[in-house]
């Protein structure tokens, strides 16, 4: 029984008895409303008629308002398990009340509506906590699974609810069915206490569980929730507009039939006999296809069912309203409602916090649903009763709201992706990813509250935002800040008060001329040149100014004037200014204390004129001992494109002291040094620590030349560290220049390719040891066995290149699609938190291609441990590797770490077989390769 | 002499670096020196400043605090490995109980090698807050 449950729904291990227990409360539940509903219409119809009918689907309408506005105001405090017994404790209650008033002839009365009213909430609002507690007990993997298997529960629950009614109403008479639904409904408690034990007992083992957040900020209020947040108002008119046409897809059916058949028992006959069948046609499905449409097809595909197979009835019945017609429409709904969309609906819910899916859910559930159901109520009177139209006219309304149902459900896959995108983020919003509107009131206040305040890199930011703006608004807290305590706030502010008119900050100015701080003094002295009637004499009187310091600053002032203002070009000789930092530089008075300070300020002034012929004043600077001179002198080289000095900055890149301003230098220059620099890595005097940084260099050189570049290097099979570095540099270039592109068909080849490597990897691993058991599955001849030392660390070996090829896989997936997504994905499948892993399983699921999806989802599973059993199944295509020893293919076609690893394990266990290979690996010009091929051979000889 | 892969099977089992991988463990044997010492020579001297941290590769260590002994160490464990990341003087003499082999992690080589490789440091950062939590819960129990 298991087995074919397992096949039909893939139920895995550690989720049968949840799903056992959730399936008996919801088989047993939905059995009860279908006997309840049955005798809520015979009796309601039997003493009022259909005529009152419209009238009580309002008064549920209005009933599902109040019943949600108490949810809000009491039952929104309790707990979902604490309200669910409480609901069933009530309902108990209720129907002995009724029991005894129906029993004591009270028909015919206000009763009757009230029961009517009654049973239609106690339908809605128990499924709606089942499913909300469901989502609870189930993450979004296991719910994908699980949920098919729950619909099933309700629609066995539905056929076994109607035909009991059938068998039983002679006997017992129709009130009296009400305690057999007590029965179910105590059952149902004593199901939903185990299932809270057992769900108590999960949470605890995954303590580390965080609460997932929506998008939107969460909210006391139901109705401000649903409409704060694009994918629940999606959601709810997908559930809205699916209970107005059903309503008037009903309406049809009931009409049709009605005018079909004129006896009474015939057109009960006809109701039972045609709603059965419905039940099993919705069963079949739901065991059938649901499962299956959920994993191969997913969310957004399964929720065009319904609607599509409405709009196909009610263009049927539009064409020849018979009664054949009116049961393709009623199977259309029947059929899909309670299996693939019911399961496709509820996944919807899955991105949404908790607290918000609690308050969404019921609302939804109760107030939307009611509604909608008086909504179709009011249109019926409306096209039937006022205007007096045909049942055609129906079809057309019906075909208008299918439509837009249609419309919402291609945009919800958009708002679900991006909800489950959020969840994984949990970031704030980015004030840079907000286009900034000068003139946005709300916005110039939040910046300027943000320039109040007190935190040192708020402000920055906000600096950095608003230099290309003057707004009046700002100048006070402007002025304010050229006094800040923080010199990067006074750098800006100087800086920025260049070119804004309005803000006078001279006083603040002159204080700072003989800082300490060359950037803001400099900046200052700038400030107060260009704020003066005359810019160069204000400029020469500080170049004349007793301060060395001050002098320095005003020269660094002066060369970039020089560089922006062909007056000043005209005007000062920036070599004349160079040979006097010279002269102080060399000059025996000066003392030591001062020359690197000149020394730096030689190499910022040549940076700052940007004239090329001014290098030969950096090449000492270059070579200095400090490395602070040969990082700034580095960066003038750059500023100035002196391409002479490239040889000297790659160098730098092994030094941990010059890396970063190696790194940021090179790329100053741009994309001409691309051609250099790739030579750099085909150089074999090149040093490693060197060659690693340099892909990193071309990642931060926004050209298309770079992509080509580094996607000519990413196929490196021999060095993975390298070739990891270069995909590191990729995601870089696809993050931060849009404009760039991505061959997708060569992307996609090389993630087949790390595909295949991965299940070469696996494939050989197993051949080695079971991964699951450790267990050694290779033997060697000769009665030798594989020593535990080698083995083990082979075995770690061969996991490491596991995950790295895991990563490697998303580094190339952020090649393709969003790379912050798949940045954070990825970090959603190695986090500890199984509800954050199934969400990155799930989120990957929505966004892959087909064909990516396929493979790479069962890699996720398996690394999350929750694949079926027997680990992924390897891609069309791939060939296992060839060679009937593992190890003989492993040092032969593995990276260099992972043949030291075989090396070792070899060298332990004496194995001569691999002789041929380990020889020609000792001629390897790898160093550590070459020791441990040395060594191997010699334990290989000791040993023989 | 130890290869570089023997020196790597050895620092795998060290509690500092269990989260480094093991190629990025092979960057530290590059830098982890053989030692020879012969029975009752001082490794390190109370009041020294660290410059190295250990690990037995054969043999043993014993170690005191004020002449009275704490603790011996044997095979394939380490010892003085705070001294890597500590400037305070040590606080233990670490003694060869007999001639054992031992290897020495250079605290200034190991510190350029973190700064060269941002994976090692987030390494051996992790196992530190590992350690801090557990104190810290032991702390909180």
């Amino acid at each position: 029984m298991t087995s074919i449950i397992n096949r039909l729904f893939d139920i895995r291990k550690g989720e049968w008895r949840r799903a056992l227990l959730m399936f008996a409360y919801i088989f047993l539940l939905i059995a009860s409303v279908m006997i309840l509903k049955p005798v809520r219409n015979s009796l309601f119809l039997f003493h009022h008629g259909a005529g009152r009918l419209p009238y009580v689907f309002i008064l549920v309408a209005l009933f599902a308002a109040l019943v949600s506005m108490f949810g809000r105001g009491k039952g929104g405090k309790w707990k979902t398990g604490h309200q669910m017994h409480g609901v069933l404790f009530f309902s108990i209650a209720s129907l002995v009340s009724f029991w005894f008033v129906l029993r004591n002839s009270v028909e015919g009365g206000w009763v009757l509506y009230l029961f009517y009213v009654w049973v239609s909430i106690y339908s809605v609002i128990t499924a709606a906590q089942f499913w909300l507690l469901a989502n609870r007990m189930f993450n979004a993997r296991e719910a994908r699974r699980v949920f098919g298997f729950l619909g099933t529960g309700a629609v066995l629950g539905g056929i076994f609810g109607g035909y009991l009614t059938n068998m039983l109403v002679d006997t017992l008479r129709t009130e009296n069915l009400l305690f057999v639904c007590m029965g179910m409904i105590v059952a149902c408690i004593l199901i939903l206490q185990a299932v809270l034990s057992t769900h108590s007992a999960e949470k605890r083992k995954d303590r580390s569980r965080p609460k997932m957040t929506g998008n939107i900020a969460d909210d006391d209020n139901p109705f401000r929730t649903i409409t704060g947040s694009r994918h629940l108002l999606y959601l709810a008119g997908i559930v809205g507009i699916g209970v107005i046409v059903a309503t008037l897809a009903d309406y049809q059916f009931n009409a049709l039939a009605a005018d079909a058949i004129d006896d009474r028992d015939d057109l009960t006959a006809f109701f039972g006999f045609w709603l059965s069948n419905l039940n099993i046609l919705s069963l079949l499905i739901q065991v059938f296809v649901t499962g299956r449409v959920m994993k191969y097809l997913g969310v957004r595909i399964s929720l065009f069912f319904l609607p599509l197979a409405l709009l196909t009835g009610s263009v049927a019945v539009l064409a020849a309203p018979i009664l054949w017609t009116a049961i393709m429409i009623k199977f259309s709904d029947g059929a899909f409602k309670h299996s693939i969309n019911k399961s496709g609906v509820e996944l919807l819910y899955l991105p949404v916090s908790d607290s918000m899916k609690k308050k969404a859910k019921t609302f939804i559930d109760v107030v939307v649903k009611n509604v909608a159901t008086g909504v179709g109520g009011i249109l019926l009177i409306l096209l039937t009763t006022a205007f007096g139209l045909p049942l055609r006219a129906i079809s057309i309304i019906s075909i208008v709201f299918i439509l837009f149902w249609l419309m919402l459900v291609i945009r919800v896959k958009d708002t679900y992706i991006d909800a489950f995108r959020q969840a994984i983020l949990k970031r704030t919003i980015d004030l840079e990813q907000q286009s900034i509107n000068p003139d946005d009131a709300a916005l110039t206040d939040t910046l300027v509250r943000v320039l109040e305040g007190e935190n040192e890199r708020q402000i920055i930011y906000v600096l950095d935002i608003v230099k290309e703006f003057q707004n009046k608004r700002f100048t006070p807290h402007l002025k304010r800040l050229a006094n800040h305590p923080s010199m990067e706030v006074k750098l800006r502010i100087f800086e920025m008060a260049q070119n804004y008119v309005e803000l006078d900050i001279s006083k603040e100015a002159l204080e700072m001329v003989s800082c300490d701080n060359v950037r803001v003094s400099s900046a200052a002295v700038g400030y107060l040149c260009v704020s003066s009637n005359a810019p160069l004499e204000e400029l020469r009187v500080w170049l004349g100014d007793d301060d060395y310091k001050v002098q320095c600053s005003a020269m660094i002032t002066a060369a970039r004037m020089w560089k922006d203002d062909a007056t000043a070009r005209e005007e000062l000789s920036i070599g004349d200014l160079i040979d006097e930092m010279m002269t102080k530089i060399n000059a025996p008075t000066t003392p030591d204390v001062k020359q690197p300070f000149i020394k730096l300020r030689l190499a910022e002034l040549v940076g700052a004129s940007g004239d090329p012929r001014l290098f030969s004043y950096l090449k000492d600077l270059l070579v200095d001992d400090s490395a602070d001179i040969r990082c700034v002198a580095a960066k003038a080289a750059s500023d100035i494109g002196a391409m002479e000095a490239l040889p000297i900055i790659i160098e730098y890149l092994g030094g941990s002291s010059t890396r970063k301003c190696a790194i940021e230098s090179l790329a100053g220059y741009g994309e001409e040094i691309l051609e250099h620099i790739d030579a750099a890595i085909d150089d074999p005097e090149t040093q490693r620590k060197v060659l690693l940084r340099i892909p990193r260099v071309i990642g931060m050189i926004g050209a298309q030349r770079s992509v080509d570049t580094l996607l000519e290097r990413v196929d490196n099979d021999e060095d993975l560290h390298m070739s990891y570095e270069v995909l590191k540099a990729l995601n870089n270039l696809r993050e931060d220049f849009f404009d760039l592109k991505f061959s997708r068909s060569r992307i996609e080849k090389l993630i087949e390719k790390e595909i295949h490597r991965y299940f070469t990897i696996l494939d050989l691993t197993n051949r080695i040891m079971d991964r699951e058991t450790g267990i050694r599955t290779l033997s060697i001849p000769g009665g030798r066995s594989l020593p535990e030392k080698g083995i083990r660390l082979l075995n770690r070996v061969m996991e490491e290149r596991c995950v790295l090829s895991l990563k490697r896989m998303f580094r190339l997936l952020g090649l393709r699609y969003h790379p912050g997504d798949m940045y954070n994905a990825y970090r959603g499948l190695i986090s500890p938190s199984q509800t954050l892993r199934a969400n990155a399983i799930e989120f990957m699921d929505n966004i892959l291609s087909p064909h990516l999806k396929r493979t790479i989802v069962p890699i996720m599973e398996d690394f999350h441990g929750t694949a079926g059993g027997g680990g992924p199944t390897a891609p069309k295509g791939y060939r296992k590797p060839e060679g009937d020893d593992p190890l003989e293919v492993l040092l032969r076609h593995g990276d260099r770490w992972v043949r030291i690893s075989v090396l070792y394990l070899v060298g332990m266990s004496g194995y001569d077989k691999c002789g041929p290979i380990v020889d020609e690996l000792r001629e390897a010009s790898d160093p550590q390769l070459k020791e441990t091929a040395d060594w191997c051979a010699g334990q290989i000889r000791a040993a023989g | 002499m130890l290869t570089t892969v023997e020196k790597v099977i050895l620092l795998q089992d060290i509690d500092l670096f269990e989260f480094i991988l093991t190629e990025g463990l092979s960057q530290i044997a590059l830098i982890a020196d053989e030692l020879e010492m012969t029975q009752g020579q001082i490794v390190f001297r109370e009041g020294e400043l660290p410059d190295a941290m250990y690990i037995v590769i054969d043999g043993k260590i014993v170690v005191t605090r004020e002449k009275k002994e704490i603790m011996t160490i044997d095979e394939k464990n380490e010892f003085g490995t705070w001294g890597l990341f500590d400037d305070a003087p040590r606080g233990i003499t670490a003694t060869a109980l007999s001639d054992c082999r031992l290897l020495r992690i250079n605290k200034e080589e190991f510190i350029e090698l973190l700064s060269d490789s941002p994976h090692l440091t987030e390494s051996v950062l992790k196992r530190i807050v590992k350690r801090m939590k557990k104190l810290v819960d032991r702390f909180m129990t």
